[in-house]
């Protein structure tokens, strides 16, 4: 994993690193109320480099950054209640704060427990919410059961976002999300509309396909 | 012609397309419950939800000529919400028994997960208590699996596909849906789903015979002109005006006359507009001049 956003902030504007460092968030809801003020601390300026997990088009403001650090520092020390924490925040947060979270989620302490919050996102119709999880997000890869990776898949050929953006599909490649793209093939031509331009990848044609 | 869009969530459209709907010939709507747009976090706020659809947004539909019907029914996408299901089939339950509720619906598959399993056997049970018809939404993303699977659960909880309305079809899913006796709808939108040459086209292959349209406009791109729209382009293309009337009418007001609570000569009978009515002291107008049919 590429570096931290605290250590990131820490040299990139050094001031609001040691703002941070200063406030203890000891539950859920001082969590929230930070969560969604800090933003705000640093709205002029972007950070000159962030790794790409976190923003995989090169957008980010400090905002974001200060955000990322925050669930970086807090979430370990709320230790049980960080699923319900989390999930709060994405329940209560504006689509900038449900983003943060969703990119962060792989990079806290045992990701697994995070898997609810990470699924509701599939589910949104709020695109950027949806490309927090789906596009440059190891998450889906390393933790998703098989039919929710195949859901978000199945979403993703009917957005503009890439298939290329997935991260970890060719080791998702199943015989039963092949029948999927398949069926999504088949009703676009019924309807005569036209493919994704990266359903290739999923086609029978491409690469073995995993039992 | 007189017409019936069976699917519209009024409750995300304004007064223009209330007035736009009734000049155009639609004077009865069906509005099932749905999301909206994202999900609710709160049992209590799906209780408003309700409320309004056989409140004010009826008392809404009345100032414009239309009469509205609706559906009660937790939607796929928010039975994934643990923490809601049940105290929400708890209130579908209860508010299935009012008046204006014509069908359990919209429910079915999104995901197609277990818990939208769940809700969807606990709902048809709530259906059979009250003896209303369901509305059932077939999944966006894998769905002729999903319509499949959907017709597998109807046949084998019992209900009597008569009495079922799966919705969102396609040129993939409506053979079987046909097959199965359901009655099949079809949402015409703007870019996805079904538009109307492609619905001429089965209306021309497969008949009139249990064969519905609608707008399914929502808060979403839509056009709440949808049924009118496609009555044109079938008239257009030659297709008799018996059959139009059939889809446009004939087969909504069988379908939900099956609740028991939408009367056939009543909604036959057009309904006069008159806007000095109040709902609880409110009005839909701004200051302009009640319009009254005479
Ligand atoms: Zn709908």
């Amino acid at each position: 994993m590429s570096s931290s956003p605290f250590q990131i902030l820490a040299t990139e504007a050094p001031a609001l690193a040691r703002r941070l460092a200063e406030i203890s968030v000891g539950d859920g809801p001082a969590l929230s109320r930070t969560f969604g003020a800090i933003g705000r601390w640093g709205e002029h300026g972007t950070p000159a480099s962030v790794p790409a997990d976190l923003t995989p088009d090169g957008r980010m403001t400090i905002g974001d950054l200060l955000r990322a650090a925050l669930l970086e520092r807090a979430v370990p020390g709320l230790g049980n209640q960080a699923p319900a924490a989390l999930r709060r925040l994405t329940q209560t947060g504006d689509t900038a704060e449900r983003v943060i979270v969703l990119r962060m989620l792989h990079r806290l302490p045992e990701p697994d427990r995070f898997l609810d919050i990470a699924l509701e996102a599939c589910r949104s119709s709020v695109l950027p919410v949806f490309a927090a999880i789906a596009c440059g997000n190891p998450y889906p890869a390393r933790f998703f059961p098989a039919a929710a990776f195949n859901q978000l898949i199945a979403k993703l050929l009917l957005s503009d976002l890439p298939l290329t953006a997935v991260i970890g599909l060719s080791s998702r490649r199943t015989a039963d999300l092949l029948r999927i793209a398949e069926a999504y093939a088949s009703e676009r031509r019924a309807a005569g509309r036209p493919l994704h331009p990266d359903f290739p990848l999923l086609s029978n044609t491409q690469q073995e396909i995993r039992p | 012609m007189t017409m019936f869009d069976p699917h519209i969530h009024m409750t995300s459209r304004t007064t223009d397309d209330y007035a736009a709907m009734r000049e155009a010939g639609i004077t009865v709507v069906v509005e099932p419950a749905f999301w909206l747009g994202q999900p609710r976090t709160h049992v209590e706020t799906f209780e408003d939800y309700f409320l309004a659809l056989i409140g004010w947004e009826r008392f809404r539909a009345s100032q414009f000529g239309i009469r509205h019907f609706c559906t009660m029914g937790l939607n796929p996408k928010e039975a994934n919400s643990p923490e809601l299901i049940d105290g929400v089939l708890g209130l579908v339950d209860f508010y299935a028994a009012k008046d204006g509720v014509v069908a359990i619906g919209e429910i079915g598959y999104d995901d197609q997960t277990a818990a939208e399993d769940r809700a969807l056997l606990a709902q048809i049970e709530i259906a059979r208590r009250h003896e209303l018809p369901i509305l059932v939404h077939t999944p966006h993303r894998d769905k002729r699996a999903g319509t499949l699977r959907t017709l597998d659960v109807i046949r084998e909880a019992g209900i009597a596909p008569e009495r079922v309305l799966i919705d969102h079809n396609t040129e993939e899913t409506l053979p079987a849906v046909l097959d199965s006796g359901c009655w099949a709808g079809h949402s015409i939108y703007p870019e996805t789903k079904m538009d109307e040459q492609r619905m001429v086209a089965l209306v021309r292959r497969y008949g009139s015979e249990r064969i519905i349209i609608n707008s399914a406009a929502d808060w979403g791109v839509s056009d709440p002109l949808k049924v009118p729209k496609t009555a044109s382009a079938m008239r257009a293309a030659g297709i008799i005006e018996s059959e139009i009337h059939r889809i446009v009418w004939e087969n909504p007001v069988a379908f939900f006359a099956q609740s028991g609570r939408l009367d056939i000569a009543e909604v036959e009978s057009v309904k006069a507009v008159d806007q000095r009515q109040l709902w609880e002291g409110n009005s839909v107008l701004r200051g302009q001049t009640p319009l009254i049919d005479a």
